[in-house]
């Protein structure tokens, strides 16, 4: 639903989601309480192994290992007494302009909060390993990264031996909200081979003009949205009936964190069906 | 037949109980929503998430009890009691001025204003030169200004009112329009803002607010008597003395500042300004001089109050919900009910 | 020979830019009622408010115990005039001797809060008009009548030199009608100069001293009311026909021509 959509969209970081860095006092010694304030980055901390140190997650959470932990609030609304009643010894969150006073204040109490943007893939791989370094993880924080470099060379590599496939990215279609520049998803798409008919957009996660995009003439439409709502509508417009409709199997594309690189994978497979897989 | 008090037949010296301005009633009815507000507070202080331990917390103000204590639930507290006064006492003032017993703070524009200023603030990225607060504060200040520029060339007292009605519907389109354009991201943003919501503000920022909310309620209640003989009708009251564009001028910019640092800092929390002085009145009589005052200690227990709901309901929506709302779904029956008892033949 | 209450000079009074009525020339003494007789919307209840300064004079001159107009300020001419309008528009929810106390505003500072004289001066009023036992009662639960006797009480207990009635004995009973009267009638004796607007030239005769006549934007006639007011005059001022008679008193009556 839209809760979904939004979350997809909020996932991804703003147009200025600000650096990665480091609030309030440095962590002491190893850190046995986390919280995470967005489910990519308990993504993260799932695929770091960190499962375990885990005491607080978002109410967007939804992964089963982590279902019966409190929840301490949204994006734009993290509490900071319930996350402050958890004690802390690292906080993780997506910086954002709703959640900067939050965030601060949580700093400003005495909890160590390590902000990692997940706008672009680079967001990605450096909080993989900033998140790895701060839970004495690295070496599995380094490994995730590497993956996902090694992923991304080897997808190029193939992509390189085709021709170029102008490709839409649908994550709604009332509004028709696509993958515009600048996101991980754009930068993916690269990845594999495809050119975004939508990088003229103003930023990552536009509402896109329908008529443009039946102008852009794209050759595949991949359809990441979660409600069939509008769809029908769309698909019958000339322009967009003519492209090869393709369904995004699974969430692996579209949130920032660890299962880029399947995602990436599943992609080339859904723009470039003839190849071995 | 509601006989407020007996017949005249009083000593000469005493005040019947006809009138019910005293500095005697008002002194026991001040004193005692100003203890409300009080356990308002206290009540505030001990509701939230953390589990604070109130005796360690001030035994020790450093301690993590201490600094949840000092540096959450009291600064929200103070939010909560500044905001509500801000608006109740405005609502109780403007519906005086404006004889107009649906007029609520709301009405002059200043809300528009303010949320257009920080609509704009957010949807263009602003927040690093100042926070929305700020943008929010200059909307109101404009939008104020325009309002009392338009009364001020029409000697009508509607010309404010109306002027203020049509900036506010002119702010809800141009805000609705913003929204459209708004990535989603930005729009849970503004959304939140819009709803309206007590945070945890500086110290510094709580003094700034409390001072102008000192000097413009003050400003209210030192008008209030005058407001009293202009409920009575713009004729009567200057026939009576009252200089009445000068009066009215006053009221609008006291009320319009106040609302204006209360939106800055806490978005539209609906609801306070309109059913707090009702309350009031239907208890202590229209005189200004009592209202205006108790609606602002009325009002501030109330906001401390449905915040401190907010927080209980955490649990239940991993969210706490917009204090507006809180306001609306507790001071909604309450007035009916209210009302309804008011209306039994006695 | 002490100045009069109010003079004006060819005033012309009225709304924007056209008057209702011009040329009025007028002399109150103290100690003088006038009545101010005339059909609907000739201009009665405008000229009151222009000599109040409620509305500003389209031309001419007005003058208050010697002083201008426009060199009043706002107190102290409340100190001095007060008017009874012709509506109760305020709020209601007031007792009816808070509404009385109002009266008392120009003479008070900055709270209005009442001291004993206010008290005595405001008890004294309800008491003159009969309407003692409307002090404790909410204003929203009077009638019509009921209300316009308060605000004649609150003009009252403002202490007035000159008193300005707009049609004081609407919704009255016969009785109030004839007790409010009589009590401003009292108090002019006594030494207040008054106008009243009305709307019975009974009334008038039986109570007035002067009258002025006003019709089709001017000044119909004015003076002593034994002089003025008779049945062709007045015949003349409401457009029909009027028959004249005397009571065994000697009060002078008048009727439409033509009722049984």
């Amino acid at each position: 639903m839209i809760a979904a959509l939004l979350s997809v969209a909020l996932l991804g970081a703003a147009a200025d989601p600000g650096p990665l860095r480091m609030l309030g006092p440095a962590p002491r010694g190893e850190v046995r309480r986390l919280v995470t304030l967005a489910p990519s980055l308990t993504e993260v901390v799932l695929a770091l192994g960190a499962a375990d140190r885990l005491v607080g997650v978002s109410r967007f959470d939804e992964r089963p290992e982590v279902s019966r932990l409190p929840r301490v609030g949204g994006f734009v609304d993290p509490s900071v007494e319930a996350v402050m009643a958890l004690h802390p010894d690292l906080v993780l969150a997506q910086p954002g302009p709703g959640n900067r006073r939050a965030v601060e204040t949580m700093a400003a109490l005495g909890a160590p909060v390590l902000l990692l943007p997940l706008g672009t893939v680079a967001d990605v791989l450096a909080a993989e390993r900033a998140a790895g370094k701060a839970l004495g993880r690295a070496e599995q924080g380094e490994s995730l990264a590497r993956e996902l470099e090694a992923t991304r060379a080897r997808i190029r590599e193939r992509a390189r031996l085709r021709s170029p496939v102008r490709v839409l990215l649908v994550y709604g279609f009332e509004p028709l909200v696509v993958a515009g520049p600048g996101g991980f998803a754009d930068e993916l798409l690269a990845d594999a081979g495809a050119v975004n008919v939508a990088a003229d957009a103003a930023s990552p996660y536009p509402v896109y003009s329908v008529e443009r995009a039946l102008r852009s003439r794209p050759e595949v439409i991949l359809d990441a949205a979660d409600t069939a709502a509008g769809r029908d509508r769309l698909r019958a417009l000339p322009g967009l009936h003519e492209a090869r409709w393709a369904a995004v199997p699974g969430q692996a594309l579209l949130h920032p964190g660890p299962a880029l690189g399947r995602g990436l994978e599943q992609l080339f497979q859904l723009l470039h069906p003839e190849a071995a897989p | 037949m509601t006989t407020v008090a007996g017949p005249l037949a009083v000593e000469a010296g005493s005040v019947p109980g006809a009138v019910r301005f005293t500095p005697a009633r008002a002194t026991l009815v001040l004193g005692g929503l100003l203890a409300l507000v009080l356990a308002a507070v206290g009540t505030a202080a001990l509701l939230g998430e953390y589990p604070v331990d109130l005796l360690h917390a001030l035994a020790d103000p450093a301690s993590a009890d201490g600094r949840v204590l000092f540096g959450l639930r009291i600064p929200r507290a103070v939010l909560g009691a500044l905001v509500g006064a801000s608006l109740a006492a405005s609502g109780s003032a403007l519906q005086a001025l404006l004889r107009n017993p649906l007029a609520d703070p709301f009405v002059l524009g200043v809300s528009g204003g303010a949320a257009l200023g920080a609509t704009l603030a957010l949807a263009l990225g602003l927040q690093a030169l100042a926070g929305p607060s700020l943008f929010a504060f200059l909307g109101a200040v404009a939008a104020m200004a325009l309002v009392l520029a338009a009364g001020r060339a029409r000697s009508s007292p509607y010309a404010a009112l109306l002027t203020g009605v049509v900036f506010n519907a002119f702010a809800a389109a141009v805000i609705t329009c913003i929204k459209t354009l708004l990535t989603p991201d930005r729009l849970g943003e503004v959304l939140y803002w819009l709803a309206g919501s007590l945070g945890y503000e500086r110290p510094r920022t709580l003094l700034l607010g409390g001072a102008l909310q000192l000097v413009a309620l003050g400003v209210l209640w030192a008008e209030s008597a005058r407001l009293n003989l202009l409920s009575l009708g713009d004729e009567e009251a200057s026939s009576l003395g009252v200089p009445v564009r000068r009066t009215r001028a006053l009221v609008l910019l006291a009320a319009s500042l106040s609302v204006a640092g209360a939106v800055a800092l806490a978005g539209l929390v609906g609801f306070v300004g309109l059913i707090v002085p009702h309350l009031l009145r239907l208890w202590l009589g229209p005189d200004q001089r009592l209202l205006v005052p108790a609606s602002a200690l009325g009002g501030a227990a109330f906001l401390v109050l449905a915040d401190a709901l907010t927080r209980v309901l955490f649990p239940v929506f991993h969210a706490e919900p917009p204090v507006g709302v809180v306001t609306a779904v507790l001071g909604g029956p309450l007035f009916v009910w209210l009302l309804n008892r008011r209306e039994q033949p006695a | 020979m002490t100045a009069p209450a109010l003079r004006t000079a060819a005033l012309a009074v009225g709304y924007g830019t056209r008057p209702v009525v011009s040329e009025v020339s007028l002399s109150v003494a103290p100690g003088t009622l006038w009545a101010v007789l005339g059909p609907n919307g000739s201009g009665k209840s405008t000229l009151l408010r222009t000599v109040l300064g409620l509305l500003r004079p389209l031309g001419g001159e007005v003058t208050l115990f010697g002083t201008p107009l426009a060199r009043w300020e706002r107190r102290a001419l409340a100190r001095r005039v007060a008017w009874v309008p012709q509506a109760f528009d305020g709020d209601a929810g007031f007792t009816g001797l808070e509404l009385v106390l109002m009266g008392r505003a120009p003479h008070q500072g900055g709270w209005g809060l009442p001291g004993p004289r206010d008290l005595a001066v405001a008890r004294a009023a309800l008491v003159e008009l009969g309407i003692a036992h409307l002090a404790g009662r909410v204003v929203s639960q009077l009638s019509g009548g009921e209300r316009r006797l308060l605000l004649v009480a609150r003009a009252l207990a403002q202490e007035p030199a000159l008193l300005l009635l707009d049609e004081p004995t609407a919704f009255l009973d016969l009785q109030h009608q004839a007790q409010v009267l009589e009590r401003v009638r009292a108090r002019v004796r006594a030494g207040l100069g008054a106008i009243a607007v009305l709307h019975d030239p009974n009334l008038a005769a039986a109570f007035a001293d002067s009258v002025l006549l006003l019709r089709d934007g001017r000044v119909l006639g004015q003076g002593p009311s034994v002089e003025l007011l008779d049945a062709e005059r007045l015949g003349r001022l409401y457009g029909l026909g009027l028959a004249e008679a005397r009571t065994e008193a000697g009060h002078r009556l008048f009727a439409p021509r033509g009722t049984p």
